[in-house]
């Protein structure tokens, strides 16, 4: 049972140039009858190499930009597009009080994850549905991660796992928006993609 | 002694023996598993360097029972069965009293 479903995705996992050695590997296993389950596991691994080795610099960059590169967005947004336009009255906090500092984090941080996700489904679109759960999770973890943080490393806090109300919504809703906010910005990625790869062909 | 047989690592070399042992006949990944004591995990990797390198050859077979799939059985190459021979000549051979590197 363990095994058949380690196989499966072993098949799920390889790249399509490595499809004869996958096959190979399938009918040794269907033809082991002691030790099935270790076969798998390691037809597995060797799939999972594959896999690392065609897809390896794009998981890389799907986990690594939202740990990293959305600190720099936001410090750049904030320097040089909300600064010098708020009114000098005005405090510059990230969630302030006034409607402008409200407009301007919700406007750049979904515009961040929408440019992101946009990168990322016209970089690979065959891989959009592996894609759009992977960034959701990332990006969720990388929220909340950054939530604990404040509050321990900060405000000298216990860290919670308080739910997030995304954009006020209740649980799992605003996730699942979140989620499709990220699935039409890497479809439509993936679509520009699509579309200029034609032009070129043709 | 070429750079690319000295390059082989035990595991590799007992795959290339195992295939040696089996002469001209066709070995499937099971049987070379049991002959060498390797899993599919490392197995399968130096099976798909030695074929790109030519050294082994491999051809799918139906099987016996129906239903199943097709299994792939590899048998050495003319290029593996000199590669083996090289390196079996290498390890043999007198110890050389002449000092490297000078």
């Amino acid at each position: 049972m363990i095994a058949d479903l380690l196989m499966k995705l072993t098949y799920a996992l390889t790249p399509k140039d490595q499809a004869l050695w996958s096959e190979a590997m399938r009918g040794e296993y269907a033809a082991e009858s002691r030790g099935r389950l270790g076969w798998a596991a390691g037809c597995l691994m060797v799939a999972s190499g594959w896999r690392l080795k065609a897809d390896g610099l794009w998981l890389a960059i799907i986990f690594a930009v939202p740990f990293f590169g959305f600190d720099i967005w936001s410090h750049w947004w904030w320097q040089n597009v909300i600064l010098p336009v708020i009114p000098s009255g005005s405090k510059p906090v990230i969630i302030g009080p006034d409607d402008i500092n409200r407009m301007a984090f919700f406007f750049q941080s979904g515009l961040k994850y929408m440019l992101y996700a946009l990168a990322i489904g016209m970089w690979r679109p065959r891989l959009l549905r592996v894609a759009v759960p992977l960034m959701t999770m990332i990006c969720l973890a990388q929220v909340y991660w950054a939530l604990a943080h404040y509050n321990w490393v900060i405000e000298g806090q216990p860290v919670t796992f308080v739910y997030l109300h995304w954009m006020n919504l209740p649980p799992v809703i605003g996730e699942l928006a979140f989620m499709m906010l990220l699935a039409v910005s890497a479809g439509g990625g993936a679509l520009i993609r699509r579309a200029a790869d034609r032009k070129q062909a043709k | 002694m070429s750079r690319k047989s000295r390059r082989l690592s035990p595991q590799t070399l007992s795959v290339l023996t195992a295939l040696s042992a089996g002469g001209q006949n066709w070995l499937y990944g099971l049987e070379l598993s049991a002959a060498t004591g390797l899993k599919s995990g490392s197995l399968y990797p130096i099976l798909i360097r030695l074929s790109e390198r030519g050294l082994v050859e491999g051809q799918w077979l139906e099987t016996e029972k129906p239903g199943r799939p097709p299994r792939h059985a590899y048998r050495l190459t003319g290029q593996g069965r000199a590669a083996l021979i090289e390196v079996d000549s290498h390890e043999t051979a007198p110890f050389s009293a002449e000092p490297r590197g000078v």
